[in-house]
């Protein structure tokens, strides 16, 4: 009894002494009119030596080897290798890629531990729709610029928001430049589109619908296929079934392929296929069969790992040997080096003395920039904050995305 | 007198002081080596967690009823908050609240099939709502509110004028979902040690011998589902609040098996536990950077050769091995293999002794944590 009272005084008198202390903590702090957020300095992840940046990507699960090499190799090769040249104005950058699992919530995470705990100046190239969704906001709302937002959803760039830029064209302008592909060598096609159930599929129907419009191209069906099934056998099946001669997909790639497959190979229908921009990928032939692939559409804007007498792609190759740990060129390490070429342009167009409004200015200020892998070039202004906006038609010929008439789009850039 | 000056009450006390303190911490050396305002956003979504894992273990834990669908439940609550903040300006305390009680009645007549299916069955149905919802909330018919599959994006919760100079937005936000998430915690831990908690438990061991000792079984099974789903509500919507962004990707299935995990890990039937099991889902991401920077990820890679850049794709297999682990060597959780550990520490064993030899009542604190509801 004695033993147990005594204790508990003991214990009251320390738990007396941590309130009160906390309670001093509580007055003492809440005086001070610090903002939190690291917005300290003008210019935060900026120092003599170094640019810090930060960027989301699955580097784990089922979605990692889908996209990470963009990030891993892609866009820190590249930025390795400008460093090894001396950096820009003087300064290493330094990229951060934190692991979001294409998760929502994680992306929330990560994005405020990139810009609380890492003190990033900039993110770039964010990957993905839903998850960049969970996390831009914060973003605008901290004034970090957000560069090159890897998804194509149109959200991101329609309205203009002063601080964000878009990465890949965005599905609406890809889908329009689609549709008029129909509308001119397809007059009469009674179209079937298969769609991924997200916004994705939904800006890619958008698109596609006013390309074709004012033409004689109808839509007889619309599948709608959830992200998760991976066998669009029965897609595809009604899709014949409601007398199609002409399937768009808007898929990734392992569904795209299994589209090609499924018509060519299980219902021996010899159909044209117009696929996304995003299915434009070596895997997208590798998993459909070079046989079934043949005679695919889509576009592109950027060149092909197997063009390997282009001097701009050489260089790609020798960049990811050296910097990128050796991986192998592919569309994405490509679409990563010219995320990474294109933060480089505007970090050199924004000058020594850089501050996050002197990165948007100079960024709007990017005209006419062509990369050293993109086929086409780049125009932002402070109303289009889109990059690219012209693609280039691709079909697949023994088993490689060829290129074939001229760049096709819509500038909203004046001249 | 002496009953308030027990050791565990102290403990709580100081506890509470704590937590209160928390969110200043970081501007004050030596805390902010360690702290920033991340780690704030951070402890925010553990109090959710909390919240959320509470209520799974109340089903799964307590009343021994396996769901896979949890997250959908979340979901519910998560939606239904948003969709009354974002379409009806509904004040977010109010609109969390109706998200309680709005899930909650969901979960009760989702305790309808749940009395007809048992073990295996039960977490199949669990597992196909959740598999289910995400179609569910694109479609058409209710796209007006729910933004389909873009989602709904909230403005940005603020810190009212009120606690304007005490309070940053983020320290606003911790205490709003802090403050529910210890009330939510008493109340669990007050509903475990009633009638209605050692009910459950009884559904858990045996149905058969629940209802020979009175319990109404189908009566209790639907307000398990229901209590558990109130948790998820709120939690669902206090992650909403504090997201601001609410799309049918946010809580998928694996977020849903995760979750069965973490509380299993903490520990079935144990508050404490499943603060451990938030506390571990909280930290997941730190905790699999921590043991890929002390090279613990490379080590699979060292066994298999060519699998060194893989290695973080072992996630997964790192849940599943450490559920593994848990059910064979822990299977009261990492909670109940503290407890064994302590009962056996000799200093303890002494002490034990040392007390009773004296005459004393044994030390609140060594019963504290152990399990009372057992």
């Amino acid at each position: 009894m004695d033993i147990s009272r005594r204790a508990g005084g003991n214990f009251l008198i320390r738990a007396l002494a941590l309130a009160l202390f906390a309670a001093g903590l509580l007055g003492a702090v809440s005086c001070t009119s610090e903002e939190d957020g690291g917005d300290g300095g003008a210019s935060p992840g900026v120092s003599d030596t170094e640019i810090v940046l930060g960027t989301h990507f699955p580097l784990s699960q089922h979605l990692a080897a889908a996209y990470s090499p963009i990030a891993t190799a892609g866009m820190k090769g590249y930025f390795d290798y400008i460093n090894a040249q001396g950096g820009v104005h003087g300064r290493k950058i330094r990229l951060i890629v934190e692991d979001d699992h294409y998760t929502p919530s994680d992306t929330a995470e990560v994005v405020r531990k990139l810009v609380e705990q890492d003190k990033v100046f900039a993110v770039i190239g964010g990957l993905g729709t839903a998850t960049h969704s969970a996390a831009a906001n914060f973003l605008v709302e901290r004034g970090v610029p957000d560069m090159f937002v890897l998804s194509g959803a149109a959200k991101f760039t329609d309205p203009v928001v002063k601080t964000r830029f878009g990465g890949n064209p965005d599905y609406i302008t890809e889908g329009k430049i689609l549709g008029q592909y129909i509308a001119k060598e397809h007059p009469d096609a009674k179209v079937a589109l298969i769609l991924q159930n997200d916004d994705f599929g939904a800006d890619g129907e958008r698109g596609i619908r006013e390309g074709i419009e004012g033409s004689g191209v109808e839509i007889v069906a619309r599948e709608a296929y959830e992200s998760l099934e991976t066998d669009l056998t029965s897609h595809v099946q009604r899709a014949r079934n409601e007398g199609a001669d002409l399937l768009v997909a808007y898929t990734l790639p392992p569904q795209g392929a299994n589209v090609a497959k499924v018509a060519r190979e299980v219902l021996n229908w010899d159909v044209p296929i117009v696929v996304t921009g995003v299915d434009a990928t070596d895997i997208f032939i590798s998993l459909a069969g070079a046989e079934n692939a043949e005679g695919v559409i889509s576009v592109v804007f950027g060149k092909q790992a197997y063009q390997t007498d282009d001097p701009g792609i050489q260089k790609h190759a020798e960049i990811m040997k050296t910097y990128g740990g050796g991986a192998e060129p592919s569309n994405l390490t490509i679409l990563g080096q010219a995320m990474g070429e294109l933060m480089v342009e505007a970090l050199q167009k924004a000058g020594r003395d850089l501050t996050r409004d002197k990165l948007i200015e100079a960024t709007e200020s990017i005209r006419g920039f062509r990369c050293t892998i993109c086929l086409v070039p780049v125009n932002f202004s402070d109303s289009d904050h889109r990059p690219f906006e012209v693609e280039v038609y691709v079909k697949v010929e023994g088993g490689k995305w060829v290129e074939f008439g001229e760049p096709v789009g819509f500038e909203s850039t004046p001249e | 007198m002496e009953s308030v000056l027990t050791r565990r009450n102290i403990a709580l006390v100081a506890l509470l002081a704590f937590l209160v303190a928390f969110p200043y911490l970081y501007r004050i050396q030596p805390f902010n080596q360690v702290l920033d305002p991340f780690r704030t956003f951070q402890v925010t979504r553990l109090a959710i967690w909390l919240v959320i894992l509470l209520g799974l273990n109340l089903l799964t834990g307590y009343s021994g009823q396996i769901s896979l669908g949890h997250g959908a439940l979340v979901a519910i609550g998560a939606y239904t908050t948003a969709v009354l903040m974002h379409e009806f300006g509904v004040p977010v305390v109010f609109a969390v609240l109706a998200a309680g009680l709005f899930t909650g009645a969901i979960g009760f007549v989702l305790g309808v099939p749940a009395l007809r299916l048992t073990g295996p069955y039960l977490a199949i149905a669990t597992l196909a709502m959740m598999l289910a919802l995400p179609q569910i909330l694109k479609l058409n018919g209710i796209r007006e509110w729910t933004g389909g599959v873009s989602g709904i994006l909230l403005s940005t919760p603020r810190a009212p004028a009120v606690v304007e100079g005490f309070m940053t937005d983020r320290q606003w936000l911790y205490f709003a979902c802090m403050t529910p998430a210890v009330i939510m915690a008493v109340l669990a831990w007050n509903i475990t040690h009633s009638h209605t908690g050692r009910a459950f438990i009884a559904l858990r061991d045996s149905e058969v011998g629940a209802q020979q000792m009175g319990v109404n079984v189908p009566l209790y099974k639907m307000l398990a589902f229901s209590l558990s789903a109130f948790y998820a509500g709120i939690g669902g919507g206090l992650f909403v609040f504090t997201e601001a962004f609410m799309s049918p990707d946010t809580f998928d299935v694996n977020l849903s098996i995760t979750m069965l995990v973490m509380v299993v890990l903490g520990g079935l039937t144990s508050i404490a536990g499943t603060v451990f099991g938030a506390t571990v889902m909280t930290f997941r991401n730190d905790l699999v950077d921590l043991s890929a920077s002390l090279g613990l990820l490379g080590l699979p890679g060292k066994i298999v050769p060519g699998e060194e850049q893989s290695s973080e794709t072992l996630r997964g297999a790192l849940y599943g091995l450490l559920l593994i682990i848990t059910m064979v060597f822990m299977p009261r959780g990492f909670v109940g293999f503290v407890d064994e550990l302590r009962g056996r520490a000799p200093w303890r064993r002494a002490a034990r002794m040392f007390l009773r030899g004296r005459g004393g009542d044994a030390d609140p604190a060594l019963d504290a944590t152990s399990d009372h509801a057992e």
